[in-house]
């Protein structure tokens, strides 16, 4: 059987085990195509008009696979973590597309994702799938154990960039964003080549250390009961409170409410203790880049204006802030 | 006399394209303000050439800088020492003449930005997002449509007594909002004092927002004409708020400056004469099949030598020159 993945929304965090799973049950794997200018013009005229730019695009990713594969993958997910959740349009995201029109309930694979009551209930879905398609429970947990163990080392190999660059001399840019909008080259114009071009690095949420991030969001007073924005206030903290990076570019598309709170969050303390060079880029449908060129371009001069005045943060540590009495 | 050096800076706007002539001293000799009417080249062409006929006979531009959305297409066409950014240039044009600044307030025609500068550098900014609510363009269109000449909206919304409440959120609630304070029967100055504290309280809430407001606050740009916004920000930020002399023209101040700067250390310029202007100048654009992408390339030529290209997003078109 051919499986549609969408290259969209969580594909750019979940691949890997996706791949595993359907790899191993014998499927053959078609991805959409990376996003170009007919996938968002597709998915905007597909997909409801309030709607953020992502599920549009997601939309116009599930529209380019109908035709080239038997069934186009839809995971609902509802929740990756006990006790949080996600962006409630990615639990809708089945019954979205079937409203709009995009795709019949026939042509679809959906498989729940939900660990709201324990994370490793988030597994179930795929395991009931797969165990109707091999009927053996012992090889639908290797199988199981397998892609965790595929996602488990792409986390790890994130996590090699922080290492590089923390022993390295150049000047590095954190941008903080769902992963797909950090990772879709297309809708963020791209973003990091052109920061790489003019000789800064790229810092993003997935470099950081999963311990890092708790330990940021335990020193809140309030849990974030949203998976990915805990995992974008966490990382940026971080990047914050250890000086990792020059700068700060919050990545965000236009409506999303999840972002609103986190980018609003991450600002106020930025300002109140860290004082890092900050600023919040917004994206929708715009193909013209001269909005974003020109808060980049001013962004970087006041990064270097900063910098040559020596006015702007210090060389090492916390300890020179009083960060202690943080919150 | 020897030769004057002089230094040009040109920021094309949205709404306007506003032309500068300084000398060393930054004493300004010549300001243009026209309105852009959507034809930057055309536009950008003629008020050069009025100008150069207006300058004293023994002067030589000795550099060039170009600023403002049109900067890239302005730059292709002048042959510009420095292309930079409306914020970098509206900071360094504030700081310039105005050093004890702390905030920049610049409202432009589809542009609003804050400037936060400490200690004479720039720490922090933000512009507006994704649309253009609350610019000038915006106040453009309702001075229109009320038929009041936009020079005079200002003064009409100071003369208001008790001022409606308008959503500002949106211009285009906006524009629903106040037409239905108009047709309830409120005075037009009234609707349109509101509609400046509308604004006003939607830059506050949108672009301001988290930023600490200190003064000296020096409001620029376009906008800053209007008195109505200027009373509505000293109001609400309960601080006196300095509109510089050369408010509308910052822009092309701070480009000025910077190509000033830049020209002490090359010692050249890439200024193309004026002589040179009277070229024709050709812009088309094509959809480039290269790849999916199908990007919106942009082909500036002089006959059929090509200037400039730009729109690509994989740099085929910019660097083939």
């Amino acid at each position: 059987m051919k499986i549609g993945i969408p290259r969209s929304l969580l594909y750019y965090d979940n691949y890997p085990y996706w791949e595993t799973f359907f790899q191993s049950l014998g499927y053959e794997l078609i991805l959409s195509n990376s996003t170009t200018k007919s996938v968002l013009d597709m998915g905007v005229l597909a997909c409801v008009q309030d709607s953020c730019i992502p599920v549009k695009l997601y939309h116009g990713h599930v529209l380019n696979l109908i035709g080239r594969c038997d069934k186009v993958f839809v995971p609902r997910f509802r929740s990756i973590e006990r006790r949080e959740f996600v962006c409630p349009k990615l639990i809708g995201l089945p019954e979205m597309l079937r409203g709009a029109g995009v795709i019949e309930d026939k042509e679809m694979l959906v498989i729940d994702i939900d660990g709201y009551k324990n994370s490793e209930e988030r597994h179930k879905g795929f395991v009931k799938y797969a165990i109707r398609e091999k009927k053996n429970k012992k090889e639908v947990n290797e199988l199981i154990k397998n892609c965790e163990l595929s996602q488990l080392k792409y986390r790890e190999s994130q996590l090699v960039k922080l290492k590089q660059l923390e022993n390295s001399n150049t000047k590095i840019i954190a941008i903080i964003g769902h992963p797909y909008l950090i990772y879709d080259t297309y809708i963020n114009m791209g973003l990091a080549e052109k920061l790489k071009k003019v000789g800064y690095e790229v810092l993003y949420p997935e470099n950081i250390p999963i311990q890092n991030i708790n330990y940021e969001c335990n020193r809140l007073p309030k849990r974030i009961f949203l998976s990915y924005g805990r995992r974008l206030f966490g990382s940026a903290m971080d990047m914050m409170r250890n000086y990792r990076v020059d700068g700060i570019i919050f990545l965000t598309s236009f409506g999303c409410g999840v972002d609103a709170l986190i980018g609003e969050l991450l600002e106020i303390y930025n300002n109140r203790y860290f004082n890092i060079p900050y600023t919040t880029l917004v994206l929708d449908e715009h193909t013209g880049q001269g909005g974003v060129k020109t808060r980049i371009e001013a962004f970087l001069d006041m990064i270097r204006w900063r910098e040559k005045d020596g006015t702007d943060i210090s060389p090492y540590g916390p300890d020179v802030y009083s960060c202690k009495s943080f919150f | 006399m020897g030769e004057c050096g002089l230094y040009l800076g040109i920021d094309v706007g949205s709404v306007s394209t506003n032309i500068i002539v300084i000398d060393r001293d930054l004493t300004v000799l010549e300001k243009y303000y026209i309105r852009t009417q959507g034809r930057p080249i055309q536009i950008l062409k003629e008020s050069l050439m009025k100008l150069s006929s207006n300058l004293p006979l023994n002067s030589k531009i000795s550099g060039v800088g170009c600023t403002g959305s049109g900067r890239e297409l302005a730059g292709a066409i002048v042959g510009a020492d420095v292309v930079k950014n409306e914020i970098t240039a509206h900071g360094i044009a504030a700081l310039t003449f105005l050093p004890d600044t702390n905030t920049v307030i610049e409202i432009g025609g589809q542009d609003s930005k804050i400037i936060i500068i400490r200690n004479g550098i720039i720490t922090d900014f933000a512009m507006n997002t994704v649309c253009a609510a609350g610019t000038g363009s915006f106040l453009d269109r309702q001075a229109s449509r009320l038929n009041i000449p936009i020079d005079e909206f200002g003064k009409l919304a100071t003369e208001s007594k008790s001022p409606v409440r308008i959503a500002g959120r949106c211009a285009v609630f906006a524009e629903s909002d106040m037409i239905h304070k108009q047709q309830m029967g409120h005075e037009i100055a009234d609707i349109v004092g509101g509609l400046c504290i509308a604004l006003v309280r939607n830059y506050l809430n949108n672009v301001g927002k988290g930023k600490k407001i200190l003064p000296r606050v020096v409001f620029q740009g376009g906008v800053a004409a209007n008195r109505g916004i200027k009373n509505a920000f000293e109001s609400m930020l309960n601080t006196e708020i300095t509109v510089p002399e050369n408010y509308d023209v910052m822009g092309a101040l701070g480009a000025a400056i910077l190509a000033k700067d830049e020209v002490d250390s090359t010692n050249s310029t890439k200024f193309r004469g004026f002589a040179r202007l009277k070229d024709d100048f050709v812009s088309t654009s094509f959809e480039c099949d290269g790849c999916p992408n199908m990007c919106e390339i942009v082909e500036i030529k002089v006959g059929s030598q090509i200037v400039a290209r730009w729109g690509d997003r994989c740099g085929k078109w910019t660097s083939a020159q």
